[in-house]
């Protein structure tokens, strides 16, 4: 018998403990900042996880414009219906109604159709008014650039793991540059969240089924006002 | 060098009986522009770097390196297009205290995208590009610190003879055809030092002592012109300098950036200025003056000395009778109090103020730490002023203010709008030495830039006592102080202090706050004891969207600093140190020939214009800096094409 469990972490930026031992990976970084929520006692039959108040991601509504929302999912397996689940369990911590970039990474192995099907979802939530623009991390060239062709709603940027080289493929920065695409950087993990991980925290856990992420980024000031991840899981 | 007023330079007397007029309508001036802009919010990042160059000339025939003075030439020329459509300047050109010096500064102020920091070496590179159209054949520009021979026999041309007797200075070594003269500004502020001071000004920096180095060393200047009083106060075992132009003849990098309010420009003030010190270790880039190699490694105490000009009951060796105050540092030097309610506690040096002024503005509703701030700089006298600008309309102008504002030359300084613009209140960090390339300006510029967003995006709290900061600042400037000393710095960055306290009441809790470290573990970590400073850089940004170039670009910057830092790098200094050590024509005397000094700058040229690679001093460095902001990062971030 399994049942679902959604852990808010909030806004990580608050974290103490997370200043005092940066530049981690993102994986160590949402890890840590589980294993900080979750060391109180994981009350039985709870169905999510809130983030304490004092870590709270709500924006005010005048600070709304000022800031940019981007949002990040990690699914575990190509289901295109926990894209509109995940992208709104992130605006609602944010107390914001739409995202101004809502990036997917990429899973590892999805087949054409699968791919298609996922897109679709992402478009869907931009007709919804919940995102005004998409974007995609850990795509090759060409399924890239079939993508961007063959999509109604285009990816407005990609997002490539540079680790600490500067090389991007060259047929990559010609087709953004043509298309008018933000050529963008990550350090993702493909994996951000492996479910081994996450049982040394919740030995209950049986498999975690996405992973969502928001930033906030006061505009033109180069701050960054929130951090905070969503993770939607089941258990035993 | 901040504002120039244009005009007709009054003479010391004349603006020694001015000065309590100056410093009454300074504060006026302060006071109302303080009450028409306190709260003024909202504004976005802006900011710009500043750097001043050197024209140097090759005689490749005689082996000869030279300053060239030729500014007053070429400032005209490179201010053309500011003049006729300042929409399109890339880059504003300005006159120095020398007459061989020109400072650039970005034509428009870079923005508050990350995407900024890839078009900082790009401007740099124009800025050279530009000056450099304008030269004669072998005239070169040198974003160098400190010309290693200034002011030996000949080290200008065309060639001028010191003039001990009659010059601005009464200096035995700088002539005054090196003081940029096309504005009365430079000249009268040397002068006016010096008769302020009541003598000439001292600058004695420890020599570096070789094997050959004559022990004590001391120098027979009467070929000069010493007739025994002239050159009395010079030390042995010293390098001795007696010139304004010693100190604001060198060359430095600084940065201007807008903060959204006035808060916000009171905390970065008081954040960056425990960084201070450390990165002037970093840059350190001048251990050779006047000819000789010193034992120290930065321009920082030999321009503080200066432009030195108080009395000597000022400085404490006479009783005080004609003048207000003991006072105990130079008008430049680190700053002596922090601005925000958190830094209050840690304010623990004497801090001499105008008390008349301290009290009116406190009268006019300014906080206790601003105005101590402000009536500490309005204990110095005006050193320049002009006849057309002495009677001022305290609503709309602010000259006033801003003479004694910017001929107090601190570690930061803290600025207000200007009357009637759109410029909001803004900081500027200036301890850091110029570099020889523009890869690395451009990387020490970008670094401060990033850590004040990490600074405001954590919540970081840098502040330490600023008695330490004082000590700090000494430490920096000794001899390869990246690799021997140890700073003092706040050991924990994220806990907050409440702000209420004052400095008196916390006096055991604030010794402990700081620990002694490395620069090296500063910047990069001290395993699980100190977090470093990259680490957080690094954290905050893989949480921002970052442009692949851009992402390129300041990786290389961020791997420059950390190995400086570590000392895989080389600084500035201790390159140039070993340059003439190793020269075969040194004879371990710590004297600089004009030989060692031609091939010194002419390797430096080199490095700049990537003939030579300097893999001790950079690396291989590769950045991606463009001109421009790509155009989808620019539509996406929706920022207006100012920002």
């Amino acid at each position: 018998m399994t049942k679902g469990l959604v852990i808010h972490t909030g806004n990580i930026l608050q974290l103490p403990d997370l200043k005092r031992k940066p530049g981690h990976t993102p994986a160590d970084e949402l890890y840590d900042a589980l294993k900080i929520q979750l060391c109180k006692t994981l009350a039985n039959g709870d169905a999510e996880i809130l983030a304490p108040l004092e870590l709270s991601s709500l924006l005010v509504p005048e600070e709304r414009t000022s800031q940019k929302i981007t949002v990040k999912l990690f699914l575990s397996s190509p289901q295109p219906e926990f894209i509109k689940t995940a992208l709104t369990a992130a605006l609602n911590d944010l107390g914001s109604t739409c995202a101004d970039l809502f990036l997917i990474s990429w899973p590892a192995g999805v087949s054409k159709e699968d791919g298609i099907t996922l897109w679709n979802a992402m478009e869907t939530v931009v007709d919804q008014e919940l995102a005004y623009s998409l974007g995609i991390s850990d795509v090759d060239t060409q399924a890239f650039v079939e993508l961007h062709n063959s999509s109604r709603i285009k990816p407005e940027a990609i997002q490539i793991n540079l680790e600490s080289c500067c090389v991007v493929p060259p047929e990559l920065v010609t087709f953004t540059r043509e298309n008018n695409i933000q050529l963008l950087t990550h350090n993702d993990p493909q994996n951000i969240l492996p479910a081994e991980t996450l049982k040394t925290v919740i030995p209950s856990l049986q498999e975690v089924i996405w992973t969502v992420r928001y930033q906030t980024l006061l505009r033109c000031r180069g701050i960054i006002k929130n951090k905070g991840y969503v993770v939607s899981t089941y258990t035993a | 060098m901040g504002l120039l007023s244009e005009g007709s330079p009054l003479s010391w007397p004349e603006t020694k009986k001015l000065a309590d007029h100056v410093r009454e309508h300074g504060i006026t001036q302060f006071i109302n522009l303080y009450n028409l802009l306190k709260d003024r919010q909202g504004d976005v990042l802006k900011w710009g770097d500043e750097i001043e160059y050197m024209l140097v000339k090759f005689n490749h025939e005689e082996k000869k390196a030279q300053l060239s003075l030729r500014a007053q030439d070429l400032l005209p020329v490179l201010q053309i297009t500011e003049k006729e459509n300042p929409e399109k300047a890339s880059s504003l050109w300005r006159p120095e205290f020398a007459s061989y010096m020109v400072e650039g500064t970005p034509g428009k102020p870079y923005g508050g995208l990350l995407a900024h920091f890839n078009v900082v070496e790009a401007n740099m590179k124009n800025r050279r590009k530009e000056v450099s159209a304008l030269l004669e054949k072998d005239e070169h520009i040198l974003s160098i610190t400190a010309f290693p021979r200034l002011g030996c026999e000949g080290f200008c041309v065309p060639e001028a003879k010191p003039d001990p007797v009659n010059s601005a200075s009464r200096s035995l070594f700088f002539p005054d055809e090196a003081i940029y003269l096309a504005h009365p500004r430079f000249r009268t502020l040397t002068r006016n030092i010096r008769e302020r001071r009541g003598e000439k000004v001292a600058i004695n920096v420890p020599i570096y002592k070789d094997v050959n180095t004559p022990n004590p060393f001391k120098e027979d200047l009467s070929a000069l012109g010493d007739d025994g009083e002239k050159g009395k106060n010079a030390l042995p075992d010293h390098i001795y300098m007696d010139a304004m132009g010693f100190g604001m003849g060198q060359c430095c990098l600084q940065l201007t950036f807008q903060a959204c309010n006035i808060k916000e420009a009171r905390t970065l003030y008081d954040q960056l200025a425990p960084m201070c010190p450390i990165m002037l270790a970093l840059t350190a880039a001048s251990p050779i003056q006047r000819g000789y190699i010193a034992d120290t490694d930065c321009r920082w105490n030999i321009i503080s000395s200066s432009v030195d000009c108080r009395t000597r009951e000022e400085r404490g060796l006479e009783p005080l009778k004609t003048n207000r105050f003991r006072i105990n540092k130079s008008r430049y030097d680190s700053i002596d109090s922090y601005l925000s309610p958190e830094g209050n506690r840690y304010n623990d040096i004497p801090l001499v103020i105008d008390q008349e002024a301290y009290q009116r503005m406190r009268d006019a509703g300014i906080d206790h730490l601003l105005a101590q701030h402000i009536a500490h700089l309005f204990i110095r006298d005006p050193v320049s002023l002009f006849s057309e600008k002495v009677n001022q309309n305290d609503e709309e102008d602010s000259d006033h203010f801003e003479n004694l504002q910017s001929t107090n030359w601190q570690t930061m300084r803290f600025k207000p709008p200007p009357p009637k613009s759109t410029i909001g209140w803004r900081v500027e960090f200036r301890p850091c030495e110029a570099q020889i390339t523009d890869f690395e300006n451009a990387a020490y510029a970008c670094f401060i830039v990033l850590l004040t967003r990490v600074i405001l995006t954590y919540g970081l709290n840098f502040l330490i006592p600023i008695s330490k900061v004082d000590e700090n600042m000494q430490r920096a400037q000794k001899r390869d102080a990246v690799l021997n000393q140890k700073f003092w710095f706040r050991k924990d960055l994220v806990a907050q202090n409440s702000s209420e306290s004052t400095a008196d009441s916390v006096g055991v809790e604030k010794d402990d706050v700081c620990i002694e470290m490395t620069i090296g573990e500063i910047i990069n970590g001290k395993g699980d004891e100190f977090q470093g400073l990259l680490p957080l850089i690094s954290s905050y940004l893989s949480s921002v969207e970052v442009d692949a170039d851009t992402h390129c670009t300041i990786h290389q910057y961020l791997r420059l600093i950390q190995k400086r830092a570590s000392g895989e790098l080389m600084t500035i200094a201790h390159w140039m140190r070993e340059f003439v050590t190793k020269h075969p024509d040194y004879k371990g005397d710590s004297i600089v020939s004009e030989r060692i000094n031609y091939d010194l700058l002419t390797t430096m040229d080199g490095i700049q214009n990537e003939t030579i690679e300097c893999p001790a001093l950079l690396d291989h460095p590769r950045s991606k800096t463009q001109s421009s902001i790509p155009d989808p990062i620019r539509m996406a971030e929706n920022c207006p094409s100012t920002c």
